[in-house]
């Protein structure tokens, strides 16, 4: 019995020839939620438009590897015109450009569950204003007669989620669904996410840049250095037990409102994909970096049950971190 | 066709400039063929553009190339000697309202003080509501129709008067609002922090960058005129026969049309040259076109 | 709903303010022309009496600041005077008949320039071919270069004299029958007005097909005919009002000089009359009406600009 619902092997994207991320390798059990983190140009948005068929507009393609739903190849675009909506919901990363500023809320809405076919037995506005309910917008009758314009920045994303999961669909994607937003929503909006799939027996990938962002709401998460996944496990032990250089600078580069100490920012700036290093792509950042690792590129070997990195001096890491070295 | 430039770093790789390029050189070919053929024609072909050449309404020939006109003229001759005069006028006809006007709004936008700017908006405010056509008929009957300044042509005068008593109002408008845009970036506001005085921040700062815009707005403004000038002579007004000039070849056309199309299509041909060549130049200089696809 | 007022009264006051502007102005302007307009009107051989007499009952000899004052006091009136030319005739009723024409002939041209626009733009915007948008564009670019006049003797010769298929002018004077005279020089108007319309649509459809939320409607399972007529077809309308408004006092200016080439009994054949025959008052009232219905139809796109666009209008 397969507990899958996507799975990317070995997946590589490339725009307009270039090849911007290769290597990619994760899985998405049924109901079950990854989070995606890396920095800007990292390739984590990239990887989102993979799964979610919109490599096309701009310009770019899977170029090798494979990427199964349901045990479905996915790599042909042509194959989502069937699942948008009903199988994947995306939640976009804009509110305010996501929504056509020239149509009342409960328009997106009826159009959608329309198209859909699943008004069920309520008919179309009566469950159009229960999902503006169920996301917890407050009097959903008056948001339904209301402008895109006219709604908060946080507000909005909870319609986009709405709009989302109209189609009751199996797989939730949101790329970074609020950087856009105050820091005092954003939470409420990644809590929302997080309950609903579990409600709704969903599966969910979580893009950002922010590891605590996900944390709120993912088992699992994949963390991207350009253009490669670096580290891959449960979101819990890799928030306690980082193994990966990279991911342990974005840990301590984190500012939380508990631990009041000076953030540690992490040196030198990404290398640009013209720019690749032969060996390891985080070699000239690393604190650790030895010969090996300018040689080949490390790939992902597991520490742990489920926990993989690709870093050839994880292990030794782990011991200077634990004698306090670091 | 691919959308690459919207991801970011990717955008300078786009080779973006290139069509715009052809744009630019194909108009500014199609306008100087119409410019040095009304230069050179006359000064090669010595044809006497009033002389009585053949029978009138005689089609096309290699001795008359576009034929001849209702009292036997040389239309290839007239429509280049016309050439000079529209052209002429055209230019004449933009410079002194660009100058003026693009001074003129910048000094306003510059300015702190409401009540000129006030005064000066709800007056091009009433010129703009006015059908343009309508004012200039009326000031080419004030200046007189028959008002001649050597060596223009009678009803020159009125037809220049009328241009440069109106076309200022727009580029007014156009470097005044540039120049609200300019206040605001930092290192015209960084000039008043400076302690940089005002006629200085205007000559030095201000115009040259407004400068461009008004001028690509003349570009398709000369178009505009030259319109205009050929179309007066349709309402009884512009230059007087029978002095070659577009407008007036036209006309006399469109009373024969039925029999000889010549005079008329003639004319039109070399004003859309000359149109065709403009709009290229103006579409070249400002517009940005990408086409993104519908998934 | 206050935005809506706002607009509204801004534009009565605008008018207002235009209408004075205009009467002051032709007022001024008249005290310039050179020569007698009672010479002009009772000839040459008229005795110095006579023409003294028909200026004051004119009352051309008054100071101007007098004559200002009348013209604005009537306007308020509204009262436009009585036409020097057919005396004792009532201005507004011997434009009204010219405006007719020039307003259907403007409406005509300003329909078919926005449906024909709309479709070509969005065509072009929308097509997988970019040979034809090219060809689109070039044809766009040709015919924006071309006065309305000119397109109008084009049209004659092929349509009128060629084909047969319209009159090469005159006029009816009773409906339906008046349309067969007014199409060919309303498509004359729509050479350029609905090139610049199809520019218009064609650039907004491709910035609106960039927006996300059309890409997001997609990934919402709406089919694709429905993404370009609700989504992408709304937005790309938007900006048509305002260029039309823009355009307001050009398509006016342009269909006076394209009724004297199909010799339309409109505005421009009885201005140039008037002017002719120095007939101050009609030139006066042609001027005052044109700019009226000018800042009216402002007025109207300002309107169904709010109506279309829900940013414009302030709800709390």
């Amino acid at each position: 019995m397969t507990n899958t619902l996507l799975e990317a092997s070995e997946l590589a994207i490339e725009i307009d020839g270039r090849q911007l991320v290769s290597s990619v390798n994760f899985s998405v059990g049924k109901g079950s939620a990854v989070g995606i983190v890396g920095e800007t140009g990292s390739g984590k948005s990239l990887t989102c438009r993979a799964v979610a068929g919109s490599l096309s507009t701009i310009g770019g393609r899977i170029s090798a590897g494979n990427l199964k739903l349901n045990g479905k190849d996915l790599t042909d675009p042509k194959a989502y015109a069937k699942l948008y909506g009903r199988i994947i919901g995306l939640v976009p990363q804009n509110s305010l450009s996501a929504l056509n500023p020239l149509m009342r809320i409960g328009t997106h809405l009826i159009e959608t569950i329309k198209i859909l076919g699943t008004g069920g037995g309520i008919g179309t506005k009566d469950r159009a204003i229960d999902l503006l309910a169920r996301v917890g917008l407050h009097k959903p009758e008056h948001v339904m007669k209301q402008y895109p314009h006219q709604l908060s920045g946080g507000m909005r994303q909870r319609v986009m989620i709405a709009l989302a999961i109209a189609g009751r669909p199996e797989l939730l994607i949101a790329d970074e669904p609020t950087t856009a937003l105050d820091v005092s929503v954003q939470k409420d909006i990644i809590e929302l996410l997080g309950q609903l799939t579990r409600e709704e027996n969903m599966a969910l990938i979580l893009v950002s840049h922010d590891l605590g962002v996900v944390s709120a709401a993912t088992e699992n998460v994949a963390v991207m250095y350009s253009g490669m996944v670096v580290e891959y496990g449960p979101t819990k032990e890799l928030l306690q037990n980082p193994r990966h250089p990279y991911t342990k600078a974005l840990l301590a580069a984190r500012p939380s409102l508990e631990h009041t100490g000076r953030l540690i920012g992490i040196p030198g700036t990404p290398a640009t994909p013209d720019a690749w290093p032969t060996g390891c792509r985080f070699a000239p950042r690393c604190q650790f970096v030895q010969d090996s690792c300018l040689q080949n590129v490390p790939t992902l070997q597991s520490v742990g049950s489920s926990h993989q990195v690709a870093c050839y001096r994880a292990d030794e890491i782990e011991i200077l971190d634990n004698a306090g070295e670091v | 066709m691919t959308a690459a430039a919207q991801v970011p770093g990717l955008a300078s790789a786009q080779p973006t400039t290139r069509p715009k390029q052809l744009e630019l050189r194909v108009g500014i070919t199609l306008i100087a063929l119409v410019v040095l053929a009304s230069i050179f024609i006359p000064i090669f072909n010595t044809t006497d553009p009033n002389a009585l050449v053949a029978a009138p309404l005689e089609p096309p020939s290699l001795a008359h190339p576009f034929g001849t006109d209702t009292v036997g003229r040389d239309v290839f001759i007239r429509v280049f000697t016309a050439g000079r005069l529209d052209l002429t006028l055209a230019v004449l006809g933009v410079i002194v309202p660009l100058v003026f006007g693009t001074i003129l709004g910048t000094v306003i936008g510059a300015s702190r003080k409401k009540a000129l700017d006030v005064v000066v908006m709800r007056f091009t405010d009433g010129l703009i509501a006015f059908p343009f056509i309508i004012l200039v008929l009326m000031i080419v009957l004030i200046v007189g129709p028959e008002a001649t300044i050597p060596p223009l042509p009678p009803g020159a005068p009125s037809v220049l008067a009328a241009t440069w008593l109106v076309n200022w109002t727009t580029y007014a408008r156009l470097a005044r609002l540039r120049t609200h845009i300019l206040r605001q970036e930092d290192f015209i506001s960084a000039t008043g922090l400076l302690g940089y005085s005002r006629t200085r921040v205007i000559t030095k700062h201000l115009l040259p960058s407004v400068w461009p815009t008004t001028a690509t707005f003349a570009v398709s403004d000369l178009l505009s005129i030259v319109a205009l000038i050929a179309a007066l002579p349709f309402l009884g007004g512009g230059i007087q026969p029978p002095t070659a000039e577009w407008g007036s070849i036209m006309y006399e056309g469109r009373g024969v049309i039925s029999q000889a199309w010549w005079i008329s299509f003639s004319t039109v041909g070399v004003v859309l040259l000359l149109g065709t060549g403009v709009m290229m130049v103006v579409d070249s200089l400002v517009s940005t076109s990408r086409r993104a696809l519908l998934p | 709903m206050i935005a809506i007022v706002r607009t509204f009264w801004g534009r009565i006051l605008q008018i207002v303010l235009v209408a004075l502007f205009v009467t002051i102005g032709t007022t001024v302007l008249i005290r310039l022309v050179p020569g007698d307009p009672a010479r002009s009107i009772l000839g040459a051989r008229a005795s110095d009496e006579s023409v003294k007499a028909l200026n004051s009952e004119l009352g051309l000899d008054l100071p101007l600041f007098e004559q200002l004052t009348n013209a604005v006091l009537n306007l308020f009136r509204g009262d436009l005077g009585t036409s020097f030319a057919f005396r004792g005739q009532d201005v507004i009723s011997l434009i009204l008949p010219s405006l007719s024409v020039t307003a259907a002939l403007a409406a005509i041209a300003l329909t078919l320039s926005a449906v024909s626009g709309i479709a070509v733009g969005l065509a072009l915007a929308l097509t997988k071919r970019p040979e034809l948008d090219l060809a689109g564009r070039l044809v766009m670019t040709v015919l924006l270069a071309t006065p309305g006049f000119m397109a109008g003797l084009v049209l004659l010769y092929i349509f009128a004299i060629n084909l047969g298929i319209a009159p090469a002018g005159g006029w009816a004077g009773e409906w339906p029958d008046n349309a067969k005279y007014l199409w060919l020089p309303a498509l004359a108007l729509t050479a350029y007005l609905g090139s610049l319309v199809a520019r218009a649509v064609r650039q907004a459809a491709l910035e609106t097909i960039g927006e996300s939320f059309v890409q997001a409607a997609r990934t919402r399972g709406v089919p694709r005919r429905r993404i370009v007529m609700r989504h992408v077809l709304p937005n790309a309308i938007l900006p048509v009002i305002p260029l039309l408004g823009l355009n307001a006092g050009a398509l006016v200016s342009g269909a006076v000089i394209v009724e004297a080439v199909f010799t339309l009994p409109g505005l421009g054949s009885r201005l140039v009359e008037a002017m002719a025959s120095r007939d101050l008052p009609v030139v006066q009232g042609i001027a005052l009406l044109a700019a009226v219905s000018i800042v009216v139809f402002n007025l109207l796109a300002d309107l169904s600009n709010m109506a279309a666009d829900p940013r414009l209008r302030k709800t709390h």
